[in-house]
């Protein structure tokens, strides 16, 4: 029983604990593909073809966050269609930032990599 | 019936995106709101879906599903908020910890004087659980609401980061050894007893307050009677103490019998005390008697809470120094 009971534990402190891993990674990944503009669903789409599957709760919430933290600049279009869409790209200041984190990731990653 | 059917589909979405924004706040509601609906409409369109057709409701059921419950949606959308966040929680915990056990003591002394002097302790005991629980969460309500106010005001205790700079770890107070014996307090100890014994015994009616009356010097004594009937249990106490504390000086040491010889000295202190300011005019003077009242009430509380420090030491002893353990533990290999 006791067992079980920490099998159960295992796989959610792993999607915990890897949710956590990757709460910071997406912020990465969000500004850098938002150096093109993109809206909403396209940007979820884009991540998911490049192997970022994340979730809708997480990030259109996130891209407000962003956005009022100065990192990304927005702003609601109608192209084409008769449907608005809001458009998000990285501000300067979110390019500075990216630079940042950019280089932060490489020392980490490697970093990480040698320890594991 | 087209009609109808048209309406169910149509609301889904709208119901929805209606629900997601009862959980949000005004704010910037509606472009939250216009956002999440036409992500919602990309969402669809790229399964070949429309919002309007008959056929697709069970997909947009689905698709709903995997957006998420409503609540939950519009909860990713705003910071976490906190009744008493995790700076000002430390503080909340030490007022609550203090004002519960301050108050706990002051009832379970009111009960066990309650009980001792003989008065029946079964329609107490109703009553006590009634009024302690009741008074206990109205003032744990209080305090939860002052920090909740102070939270919603965004007061923090920003200090932290100030001290971090000056932070000196050579500056951390020692850890004390609860068993250690402290000599000088011990020895201040008996002699402050034994002077209380010598004057309250054969002194008492030598305390005076001169006056003059109509230009004669005259005197009156300070303790009332009253009072001074509560003199040989008082001294039986002070006796008792006496006793043990020599005792403790000799051996060099507390053990667990001595402190809960202790203890029970206190207890006895404290039901001597409680009667006197009951029961008892201790000073001929009023104001005097209602000043002094007033500082043995500060007193007792205070005694209380010591007393069950002092019980909660005698049963958890390892609690106090677990670093004695650790470094016997080191010792021992």
């Amino acid at each position: 029983m006791h067992h079980m009971a920490s099998e159960k534990n295992l796989s959610e402190l792993v999607e915990s604990l890897g949710m956590e891993l990757r709460r910071g990674a997406l912020v990465l990944a969000v500004l850098a593909q938002l150096q093109n503009e993109q809206y909403g669903y396209s940007l979820k789409q884009q991540l998911a073809e490049g192997g970022l599957e994340i979730n809708e709760g997480t990030l259109y919430p996130l891209l407000r966050r962003l956005e009022s933290q100065g990192l990304l600049d927005s702003e609601w279009r109608v192209i084409d269609e008769a449907r608005p869409r809001r458009y998000y790209r990285i501000s300067a200041l979110g390019s500075q930032v990216l630079d940042a984190l950019g280089a932060e990731w490489e020392a980490i990653s490697k970093a990480i990599k040698a320890i594991l | 019936m087209k009609q109808e059917q048209r309406m169910t589909e149509q609301t889904l979405i709208d119901r929805y995106v209606f629900e997601v924004g009862n959980h949000l706040p005004r704010a910037n509601r509606d472009d939250v709101l216009l956002e999440l609906r036409s992500i919602l409409h990309d969402m669809l369109e790229e399964r070949g879906l429309e919002a309007s057709k008959k056929e697709d409701t069970d997909e947009i059921v689905a698709l709903l599903k995997e957006f998420g419950n409503p609540e939950q949606v519009a909860a990713s959308y705003q910071p976490e908020r906190y009744l008493v966040g995790p700076q000002l929680f430390p503080i909340y915990e030490l007022v609550v910890m203090v004002v519960w056990s301050v108050m706990t003591g002051f009832y379970v002394l009111g009960l066990l004087l309650g009980g001792i002097r003989g008065e029946d302790l079964l329609p107490q005991l109703a009553g006590f659980f009634g009024n302690y629980t009741q008074t206990l969460l109205y003032t744990l309500g209080i305090i939860t609401v002052v920090f909740f106010l102070l939270q919603r005001a965004g007061v923090s205790n920003e200090k932290g980061s100030e001290k971090e700079e000056e932070w000196d770890p050579r500056k951390l107070p020692k850890v004390e050894d609860p068993d250690r014996l402290k000599r000088g307090e011990l020895i201040a100890d008996i002699v402050f007893t034994v002077a209380a014994l010598v004057v309250f015994n054969a002194f008492l009616d030598q305390i005076r307050i001169p006056l003059s009356i109509n230009g004669v010097p005259h005197s009156l004594t300070l303790f009332n009677p009253e009072f001074k009937a509560f003199v040989p249990m008082l001294s039986i106490v002070w006796a008792a103490d006496l006793a043990l504390k020599s005792f403790v000086l000799a051996r060099g040491a507390w053990a667990k019998w001595t402190r809960a010889a202790e203890a029970l000295i206190s207890g006895a202190m404290l039901y001597v005390m409680y009667r006197i300011i009951t029961e008892a005019v201790i000073l001929d003077l009023a104001i005097l008697d209602m000043l002094i009242k007033w500082v043995l009430w500060i007193v007792v509380v205070v005694l209380v809470v010591d007393l069950i420090g002092g019980i909660y030491r005698l049963f958890f002893p390892g609690r106090n120094a677990p670093w004695k353990s650790l470094r016997l533990g080191a010792q021992d290999k």
